[in-house]
């Protein structure tokens, strides 16, 4: 058989196995509109690189954006849901972006559990995570975190909205040299300083890192985010406590996490709980890439 | 015996500073044709390649770890983990003319430099109209011949902008060599990066 046949075949075993994962767990394959609302979408995806986008009028004039992000394509289908229903769909389809000038496109498989109760939802979301790293035998390190972490010190900071920004994006790039230089610019930081000059360390097994919190704030509303999650979180060295886990994505609220597997160079699996704006209420889900998948097999 | 860690180092005078603050007395391994070795104890390998490559090979995750130029990751990506600066390979990021303040025409300035990315973002912040001149090199060379109104560069010892009969009007942003990490390897290898800093940081404080 040639390499492309064993491709094929493999991309095949593999969804066969995630949509029996998905069926078992109750969720429906959906079909994610291509064509989202540019402005619905600017909505969610503030954060997202514009420049990369694929635009177009239709012909009533209104800008239609090609999905560069499932999520909030399926949130965009579902908008006329019943938000005390809650619901489960899963989608394998593709997302799109320009690249020098091409377009490029990647297929993603994703679950997304709307309306989902806390705690329940989360507890759903590890079930999904298992159940896939078994099926597909995938070896995983997960880091996690709750989005209120840094958003909490942010505004227990009084940090505007550019300030927030760069809080996040210097916690992104794990660079506490500049992180420590520049809240010594911020007066109203000053309660935060022993906590924030460890941020990038905070990480670990989670009893540990909480006891680290707790020696650098007193500020317990912030551990009062974490410990809710702790019973459901696996005691394994694999499941890593990062406080200063930042998504891409501004949209998500609770429990967040992303999934790294040995031969990869970026994060493989990553979703959480987040915030469906459309009804103010809130989904847990996560998507991966079905290419990388593919890519280290042969490794 | 665990894998070694991969570090990218770029090759000339801040690549030989960045393997002696890590192997200290060793002599380095590399010329024209040996571009990757092992430490003695066989718990890292050196991978010699261009400065701007450093950052491709710690993005696609070839190497664990890189040191490059915080300007060239400033310039070029935001994809990888800044871990720590080390104390070589200082310069400043300057506007350099041919006068103490820019002078502007109608069509905004003309900016010639190897930074574009980082030149716009500034120029942006501060709402000032700009065209951008990319060049690849010679840049002090753009003002004199009136190709540009000022030049946005990297300034070591202003040897070279004084040379060109140019002056800094302003200085952007300070740069020297970083340690930088990819994120899926850094997660992967936490621990043992982690020993590594924290021996390199006794050894250092002993110096």
């Amino acid at each position: 058989m040639n390499r492309w046949l064993e491709t094929q075949k493999r991309q095949s075993d593999r969804l066969m196995i995630l949509l029996a994962i998905a069926n078992k767990s109750g969720y429906t394959l959906v079909e994610p509109p291509h064509f989202i609302d540019y402005d619905r979408f600017r909505v969610h995806s503030a954060d997202l690189n514009p420049s990369a986008w694929i635009k177009l009028n239709n012909p009533e004039g209104k800008v239609l954006v090609l999905r560069p992000d499932l999520t909030t394509s399926v949130m965009e289908k579902l908008q006329d849901l019943d938000p005390s229903t809650p619901l489960k769909v899963c989608y394998y389809a593709s997302v799109f972006h320009q690249a020098n000038q091409r377009l490029e496109g990647s297929k993603e498989f994703g679950f997304e559990y709307f309306h989902a109760p806390n705690i329940e939802g989360e507890q759903e979301l590890l079930g999904l995570l298992h159940a896939i790293e078994t099926g597909l035998q995938l070896s995983l390190v997960v880091e996690w975190s709750h989005a209120g972490f840094v958003k909490g010190i942010a505004h227990a900071c009084g940090m505007n909205e550019a300030e927030s920004l760069r809080f996040k994006q210097l916690l992104a790039a794990k660079d506490q040299e500049r992180l420590n230089d520049w809240f010594e610019t911020l007066p109203n930081t000053k309660p935060y300083h022993p906590l924030l000059h460890s941020m990038t360390s905070l990480q670990g097994r989670p009893q540990h890192v909480i006891e680290r919190v707790r020696e650098l704030t007193d500020d317990a509303s912030l551990i009062d985010l974490l410990t809710p999650l702790l019973p459901l979180i696996p005691q394994t060295p694999e499941w890593v406590l990062d406080l200063a886990l930042i998504s891409e994505h501004d949209y998500y609220e609770g429990f967040m996490f992303k999934a790294y597997r040995p031969q990869d160079a970026a994060a493989f699996i990553k979703g959480g709980r987040y915030l469906v704006s459309y009804q103010a209420s809130s989904a847990v889900g996560f998507a991966f890439e079905m290419n990388q998948l593919e890519e280290g097999t042969y490794e | 015996m665990n894998k070694p860690l991969t570090i990218a180092l770029p090759k000339g005078r801040m690549g030989i500073q960045s393997f002696t603050w890590l192997e200290a007395d060793a002599a380095l391994p590399f010329d024209d044709r040996q571009l990757r070795a092992l430490n003695a104890a066989s718990t890292i390998e050196y991978l010699w390649v261009k400065p701007v490559d450093v950052l491709k090979y710690v993005e696609e995750g070839v190497a664990d770890l890189g040191i490059v130029g915080e300007d060239i990751v400033e310039e070029h990506t935001n994809d990888v983990y800044r871990l720590k600066r080390l104390p070589f390979g200082h310069c400043r990021m300057v506007i350099a003319g041919q006068t103490q303040s820019p002078c502007s025409t109608k069509d905004g300035l003309r900016v010639a430099t190897k930074y574009p990315v980082i030149s716009e973002r500034y120029f942006k912040s501060r709402h000032q109209k700009i065209t951008l001149i990319p060049l690849q090199g010679s840049v002090e060379l753009a003002p004199l011949v009136g190709l540009a109104d000022v030049i946005v560069d990297l300034v070591e010892t202003g040897a070279t902008l004084k040379a060109n009969q140019l002056v800094v009007q302003q200085e952007l942003m300070t740069s020297q060599a970083i340690l930088i990490a990819n994120k899926a390897k850094y997660r992967w290898s936490y621990d043992t990066i982690q020993t590594l800093l924290k021996e390199l940081e006794e050894r250092h404080a002993l110096v």
